[in-house]
């Protein structure tokens, strides 16, 4: 009966509550001591700014129920700023191959060679799906902290010697694990998943794909998302968008794929983004035992199978996120009808995100 | 990634194992791409761009030049590195 009445509810995409040019701020009645928290929280600033120290909050908005009850910015930032994404641009390129899935120009368990005939064949054996889960088996050394630069592929992909070709550079790596079997989060993967999918649709929606499939269809306006030299998107790093244009992606995954009555996704595509791979119950080799990863997005569900814990105890398991290099994220809570767009520039390790979200819950849990 | 992190520990040995790129190209690479996306993606200020990709040494010369729209840096007069915006939607290229 529950399922049932998903079913129904993700078949009704409305044209009703969504933003015209822009979102309009709408006050809110005074819940000062929860609000006051939050914003005590998320902009006091430590020492002075060249010094690094701290909660950097660059911006913070929420919407709940689909208005615009918060929106403030610190360190010279502005609406009209748009703001590096660092990794959140992987969530945006993961809901990209889902339009191109809609659109019948791309299928997850395809071969990637299928789609890209510059993919050496010793890699033919990786689905689009594992690129877009972090399943390849790519031996790509996301990062380690305290060895030196040069142990990197990811420094060696972005400025070094894999900066002009980056997915070209990817796909001279060996194949470490079987496709599929072990969850290791890499930047290298999303790099070629842009290529892939950019040889899927290019000859349909042009060289400028994300505007015409997703972004002009949203109305986001301030978007770029940078290429290599062969033309590839940096499709794990260096995407840009304003706050209130990450608020409209987000908000078309709360409604399920849903833009003023238009389906734009798979109406189960944002359901199963959103739970744990099947690789994280086989064999997580990265990152910290709260990462858990759905298709490009980090959840907060525990996997107990790979001693995975909740990321974001204080708040509701439902909870997904992009989640970006010095403190940019992009939560869709759908429990509580929240989507929160938080930038900074956190170069330590002071800030709570876990905090924020029980900050944000306990004011937004008292607005009637 | 922790690429601050990283580039922070600029050291002058870069020999042994991995890729075959010295900390300096990787740092002054890095600075030039960073910052020119920051002027002219982010619309932040020169000052605001420089400070927020300088990295501890603060081994790089930079320079940002409004009229051509690109950014180049320089480390003990070898390593270089150059960016070039290209438009709003591809924001900056390394060269």
């Amino acid at each position: 009966m529950i399922a049932l009445s998903g079913f129904v509810i993700a078949l009704a995409c409305s044209a009703a509550g969504f933003p015209d040019a822009d979102w309009q701020a709408v006050e809110t009645p005074a819940a000062a001591g929860a609000k006051a928290a939050m914003e005590a929280h998320a902009f006091t600033l430590t020492g002075e700014d060249i010094e690094r120290l701290g909660v950097r909050t660059d911006s913070l908005l929420i919407l709940h129920r689909g208005q615009l009850i918060y929106e403030r910015y610190g360190r010279g930032f502005g609406p009209e700023n748009p703001h590096l994404l660092w990794s959140v641009t992987k969530s945006i390129m993961g809901t990209l191959v889902g339009r191109a899935v809609h659109e019948g120009l791309i299928n997850l368990d395809e071969s990637i060679c299928t789609y890209d005939d510059e993919v050496p064949e010793a890699l033919c054996a990786i689905r689009v799906l594992d690129l877009l889960q972090f399943t390849s088996g790519i031996d790509f050394k996301e990062s380690y902290e305290g060895e030196r630069n040069q142990v990197s592929s990811v420094l060696a992909m972005l400025y070094g010697v894999g900066s002009d070709d980056m997915a070209q550079f990817v796909t001279e790596h060996p194949v470490r694990d079987a496709p599929g079997e072990t969850f290791s989060y890499s930047t290298g993967d999303a790099v070629l998943l842009a290529r892939v999918l950019g040889k899927a649709v290019s000859s349909t929606f042009g060289a400028d794909f994300p505007w015409a499939m997703l972004f002009d269809r949203l109305g986001i306006t301030s978007a770029t998302i940078e290429q290599d030299k062969a033309g590839t998107y940096v499709g794990g790093s260096y995407g840009y968008m304003t706050p209130r244009d990450l608020l409209r992606f987000g908000y078309f995954l709360r409604r399920g794929g849903c833009w003023k009555g238009e389906q734009l996704l798979a109406t189960d595509w944002v359901d199963k983004a959103t739970v744990p791979n099947p690789a994280m119950t086989k064999r997580a080799l990265c990152c910290a035992d709260h990462d858990v990863n759905g298709r490009s997005f980090w959840l907060n569900r525990a996997v107990p199978e790979t001693d995975r814990v909740q990321r974001w105890p204080d708040a509701p398991e439902d909870t997904f996120a992009g989640a970006g290099h010095w403190g940019q994220y992009l939560w869709v809570i759908p429990s509580k009808d929240l989507v929160v767009v938080r930038f900074g520039d956190d170069r330590d390790k002071t800030h709570d995100s876990n905090e924020l979200l029980r900050l944000v819950i306990e004011w937004t849990d008292q607005l009637p | 990634m922790k690429l601050l992190t990283m580039l922070i520990m600029v050291t002058f040995s870069a020999c042994g194992s991995g890729y075959d790129n010295h900390d300096l190209e990787l740092l002054t690479r890095y600075r030039a791409k960073d910052l020119c996306s920051c002027v002219f993606v982010q619309n932040r200020d020169d000052q605001y761009c420089i400070d927020w990709t300088v990295a501890s040494p603060d081994l790089a010369t930079v320079r940002i030049d409004h009229e051509t729209q690109t950014v180049t840096t320089e480390a003990m007069f070898f390593w270089a590195g150059k960016a070039r915006f290209v438009d709003a939607r591809r924001g900056c290229v390394l060269e």
